[in-house]
């Protein structure tokens, strides 16, 4: 007999409902899956054929022939065990067909006979629930994914027999809840840029780049506090809205790196890749393409220290992922598009010794070793990098000061008022912070007025800059008006903009 | 081979055939041969056809008998199974491959039949 019964497999960043086909007849015993299944499709024969044995149940030995469609991608998702075991199942005869119409399984199976969780489940639901199925089925430890999904009735069995047993109308299966676990004990120590002693300027830059979403290099000697600042960059940012928390979640849920509760990811992501890096890595790769750390940090900080360190061809492929807010990955099997939406923050020592440029240490490099240093990060890319800002070694008196330094919360309160603003002004566009303005938004959205004009005029000539560092100029000084809840863009904004766009000029060196 | 290990083997099957007998199974065809491949027995019941391999054995000091049955064996007696199959009366039908295994030691038999021992690969 014949059966067809739902499952769902994951494709780039988003889910993919697989159709499978089951039929069992008379002929030569023999048990094949075809459409393109990967290694952990194939091997799920034999978890299915065990766990319905151990299930008390009988599978008889049949012709059996199990077709995934659609057949021309690759299955690589273990969930596809439950509905292969179902379709068997109702092909033999023991679960009436029509008791599985619209649902849609997900799940993998123990030898036992028990569902296990699975990646991946929030964007299946999300499909599922956009191609009109009703009920799903997931393992326990899923439910508090497959639940974020509204209009959905969920089913957490414990195991095949008790899905079995419902499905055949033996017994009733209630919709799950949402599982509580308790609160982990570990007490994570919060960053708080009241950690951060002095470093007034590196602070007000920063500020300034997450209230715009703008990129940051920071260049200073070693041990100045660069990658202190930049862990507590998250720590000033916005919580995430709810658009936002779906789409990091949904990342987060196909990579397998969800919470134990499962739920709604609220804080921004922050990644923080080590210099070595591959450019897989950076902005995701294989056969079938997976997100890589571009991905992971969508939405959130993706910093980069010891940023010359990197090998050159990792830190080209940024480009791309920096100015679409999306990165494209292309392989003979599947070409798949990542949201990368990133707020980069990059680190580095001025020179390979670390001390070029600061007034009390001797430099011991060469000049040829200082260029060789720098050379790695190329024009186009510090094009895109909005704020550049030197960080000195702390003064004695900032860092035996006995002041706090202002707190994470306070600066927050501010960045999230700009951030508001830009939302209002921007959301026509689908965008939320001005680091995504184009050329015609910024025409549009950047005022400035006439002494403005005339400061940005005079640096644009005697600097012989860029069109896109105009534009950019632009962008930043419109985040310092909005933090100060201006309209218009005036002279002490562009100028602050073109000091965090040249306050550490590579080209010096 | 040896003499007496031929004998062995084919009193181990004769063994198996009435033992299948008793079963309610009713043998269809003993020793059919294609070609190079052989099926020992191939019994029914029910409208199903089982096709039985017999392994007889002394002792236990070179594995069990199932054992034997290695993917080659196998895939000859699917091969001879699918010839068989082509029959027009068995045209259709459900079958599936048996093994039964059959230890003599100090005059004693006894049997284990393992039903659905393996299957087209």
């Amino acid at each position: 007999m014949f059966a067809r019964i739902y499952g769902a497999a994951t494709l780039g960043v988003d889910g993919l409902i697989i159709s499978v086909e089951v039929d069992s007849s008379n002929g030569m015993p023999s048990f094949d899956i075809v459409g393109l299944p990967n290694a952990s499709v194939r091997e799920s024969k034999e978890r299915v054929r065990t766990a319905i044995k151990n299930s008390n149940m009988l599978l008889r030995a049949e012709k059996i022939t199990i077709n995934l469609a659609p057949a021309d991608i690759k299955k690589d998702s273990p969930g596809l065990d439950l509905p292969i075991a179902i379709g068997l199942l109702s092909a033999q005869g023991t679960i009436p067909v029509d008791n599985t119409k619209g649902c849609l399984f997900t799940a993998e199976l123990s030898l036992e006979g028990n569902l296990c969780g699975v990646h991946g489940v929030l964007p299946m639901v999300i499909k599922a629930r956009a191609e009109g199925f009703k009920k799903i089925f997931v393992a326990r430890e899923n439910v508090n994914e497959a639940l974020l999904v509204e209009d959905v009735e969920v089913y957490a069995p414990e195991n095949l027999s008790e899905l079995m047993m419902f499905l055949n109308g033996q017994d009733v299966l209630k919709p799950a809840t949402k599982i509580d676990t308790p609160p982990s004990k570990i007490i994570a120590l919060p960053d708080d840029f009241s950690d951060v002693q002095g470093q007034y300027m590196a602070k007000r830059a920063l500020e300034i780049a997450a209230a715009g979403g703008h990129n940051v290099l920071m260049v200073g000697v070693p041990g100045s506090g660069k990658t202190m600042l930049a862990q507590r960059v998250n720590s000033i940012l916005p919580e995430l809205t709810p658009e936002e928390a779906l789409e990091v979640t949904k990342i987060y849920s196909i990579e397998g790196k969800l919470g134990l509760d499962g739920g709604l990811i609220k804080k921004r992501p922050f990644q923080h890749p080590n210099h070595d890096a591959s450019a897989a890595a950076m902005i995701g790769g294989g056969t079938i393409p997976r997100p890589g750390q571009v991905t992971l940090a969508h939405h959130g900080v993706l910093f980069l220290d010891e940023f010359p360190e990197f090998q050159k061809s990792v830190l080209e492929v940024l480009r791309e992922p920096l100015e679409e807010r999306k990165v494209t990955i292309s392989r003979v099997n599947a070409t798949l598009t990542f949201p990368s939406s990133v707020m980069l923050i990059c680190a580095m020592n001025p020179c390979p010794c670390g001390w070029y440029g600061d007034p009390k240490h001797e430099c011991r490099c060469t000049p040829n070793e200082i260029r060789r240093y720098t050379r790695k990060l190329s024009g186009p890319l510090l094009d895109r990098i909005d704020i550049h800002i030197r960080v000195p070694r702390v003064e004695y008196k900032d860092l035996s000061s006995k002041r706090k330094a202002e707190s994470s919360a306070v600066i927050r309160e501010r960045v999230s008022k700009a951030r508001n603003i830009q939302l209002k002004r921007l959301q026509p566009y689908k965008m939320f912070c001005n680091a995504q303005m184009n050329h015609a938004l910024i025409e549009k959205f950047c005022p400035l007025t006439d002494r403005a004009e005339d400061l940005l005029r005079m640096f644009y000539e005697k600097k012989h800059a860029s069109a896109r560092s105009y534009d950019r100029i632009k962008k930043v000084a419109r985040t310092i008006a909005d933090l100060e809840g201006m309209d218009n863009i005036d002279n002490i904004h562009i100028g602050e903009a073109i000091k965090l766009r040249n306050d550490f000029d590579l080209d010096m060196l | 081979m040896s003499q007496e290990t031929k004998d062995l083997g084919v009193s181990g099957e004769s063994f198996a055939e009435t033992y299948l007998e008793g079963a309610g199974w009713r043998i269809v065809a003993k020793n059919y041969r294609i070609r190079s491949a052989e099926i020992d027995l191939i019994a029914e019941r029910d409208g199903l056809i089982a096709f039985v391999e017999v392994k007889t054995r002394r002792s236990g000091r070179y594995g069990r008998p199932a054992e034997a049955v290695t993917l080659r064996k196998q895939q000859k007696i699917i091969a001879a199974a699918g010839m068989f199959m082509q029959g027009a009366e068995y045209m259709g039908r459900a079958c599936r491959f048996d093994v039964i295994e059959v230890f003599k030691s100090n005059g004693e038999w006894c049997l284990n039949h393992i039903e659905n021992a393996f299957e087209v690969h």
